[in-house]
């Protein structure tokens, strides 16, 4: 259920879906680049287990 | 204090704990703020009515936007002066999330001006120039960490800026009060100072809580990032070096 | 002896703005486009003009000096100088000073004499004004040189750096911008904002140095 605002209703709605969007985006960003790294980080680390045992 | 910090592995460990804590009370805060900014408060006429319910995100925005470039100025001084490179990470993980709550601040701070001034822009506004100002420092501050070749040059040249930059900081504040006092008509809303009324203040101070925890956790997570980042270049270096 | 690297980067940025052709003649040209095309810009009618002219001058002024900040240390990095005179053990913060200093001097201080030619060409009344206003955009120039030249320092070794060091330098030279066009526009405020551009450009005198020394020892590693 929404809640009713005045006629300046549009403004409010804007800014919280500029946040949602700005904000959730940053989040999506961080958590990406969190994963990536860390799958980049197990990758190396079972070449270079490989390459010890070679 | 600081050294024990500055163990990346000590970090890695803490944060990992922390920073998910961090989620999850920031986001009850923010949830319960904006419940109660959108659904519960009265609307202050006074205020120009229900436009005011922005300030549950332009408020703890505003807030972040000085808050981190401080905390960014503030790493890059104990890696400058200590140079423990967890202060560095942060640092380096703090301008993007800052420069991502300033815009933010910008952008919510106009769409409230269009209906409350008439204008989308107010040069008079000493809070709207001083924030814009900010958003450059962060701008330059990112340009120049991604303009060097090496990371202990970009940590050295980032830190060198980051403390021109906060220590310019209130004498560009105190010269953007100056000129737009000097401008100012009255139409200028008074968010802040004592008129504000008690039933806005929690849900205010909520919110400003739970965004900074949001931000805290999300720097965490991309230090995190970083150090994996680091981690693996260093086995990769190694490994180049071994063959 | 830790005097004479200084003395020689301040003689070599005086040399260096002279040879090469036109090297301090391009703030100039820079500064007389802005003056000539703002009034083919925004229309002939005196008044307006009148009430433009040193604001467009303060901004004029900013970007000439943005314009020859580029070059100013990498030429020394590229060809091996900065590294002389720090292996003197001379403090990078002088010679920093040094250069910008002496690019304000053949840059800045030029411009600033010849404002009145321009505040003229801006309808502003031929009065003794003319000369406190000299020296103002001389004073305001200065902040600029130094602070400009904390982002020169930063991205001496950065190939085209002109963007960055524009980016850098634009907060940094708000208030001096802001000071100095209050100063000359009479309104109120006007009588204190000449003390306030003293102080902060003694500030950047006092602060800009060290970031500057800071940025070229990063430089010269």
């Amino acid at each position: 259920m929404l809640p009713e605002f005045d006629k300046n209703a549009g403004f409010i709605w804007a800014s919280y879906a500029l946040g949602a969007i700005m904000i959730g985006g940053a989040i999506l960003t961080v958590m990406m680049k969190a994963r990536l790294a860390k799958a980049e980080l197990a990758r190396t680390q079972v070449r270079a287990e490989e390459a010890r045992q070679k | 204090m600081f050294s024990w910090f500055a163990n990346p592995h000590r970090f890695l460990t803490l944060s990992s704990w922390l920073a998910p804590i961090c989620y999850a009370l920031g986001a009850l805060l923010i949830a319960w703020s904006l419940w109660q900014g959108l659904w519960i408060v009265p609307k202050d006429e006074y205020q120009g009515g229900d436009i005011m319910r922005v300030m549950f995100l332009h408020v703890p925005a505003a807030w972040l936007a000085m808050a981190s470039y401080m905390g960014m100025a503030v790493m890059s001084f104990i890696w400058f002066i200590w140079r423990h490179e967890v202060a560095d990470i942060a640092a380096k993980a703090i301008a993007p999330l800052g420069a991502t709550w300033t815009a933010l601040c910008l952008a919510t701070g106009s769409i409230w001006g269009k209906p409350t001034w008439g204008t989308w822009w107010q040069w008079d506004d000493a809070r709207m120039m001083s924030v814009l100002f900010m958003f450059f420092l962060f701008l330059g501050y990112m340009a120049l960490r991604a303009a060097m070749d090496t990371r202990q040059k970009a940590a050295r040249a980032g830190a060198i800026l980051a403390m021109v930059g906060a220590i310019n900081v209130p004498l560009i504040k105190f010269s953007v009060d100056l000129f737009t006092s000097l401008h100012q008509d009255a139409s200028v809303i008074t968010v802040d100072g004592p008129k504000m009324a008690a039933v806005y203040l929690w849900p205010l101070l909520a919110s400003g809580l739970g965004h900074s925890l949001l931000f805290a956790g999300l720097v965490m997570t991309l230090m995190r990032a970083e150090i994996w980042q680091r981690r693996a270049a260093q086995i990769r270096a190694r490994l180049m070096a071994g063959d | 002896m830790s005097a004479s690297p200084i003395l020689s980067a301040f003689r070599q940025a005086l040399t260096e703005a002279w040879a090469g052709g036109a090297g301090a003649l391009m703030p100039l040209g820079f500064f007389a486009g802005a003056a000539v095309l703002v009034p083919l810009g925004i229309g002939t009618d005196p008044d307006t003009l009148r009430a433009v002219g040193p604001g467009i001058l303060w901004v004029a002024l900013a970007l000439a000096s943005l314009v020859t900040l580029e070059r100013i240390f990498q030429a020394d990095v590229e060809d091996g100088a900065l590294d002389l005179w720090l292996q003197t053990g001379a403090p990078a913060s002088m010679i920093a000073a040094a250069k910008a200093f002496a690019h304000w001097l053949t840059a800045g201080l030029p411009l600033a004499i010849l404002s009145p030619i321009f505040a003229l060409m801006f309808q502003a009344k031929a009065d003794t004004s003319l000369l406190t206003h000299m020296g103002l955009y001389a004073l305001g120039g200065l902040a600029f040189f130094f602070w400009g030249g904390v982002g020169a320092a930063l991205s001496a070794t950065v190939r085209r750096g002109g963007l960055l060091i524009s980016l850098i330098a634009l907060p940094l030279y708000v208030p001096t911008a802001i000071f100095g066009a209050l100063a000359m526009s009479g309104g109120p405020g006007s009588t204190g904002a000449p003390l306030f551009l003293a102080a902060s450009t003694l500030f950047a005198l006092a602060v800009a140095p060290f970031a500057m020394g800071a940025a070229l020892r990063l430089a010269a590693d």
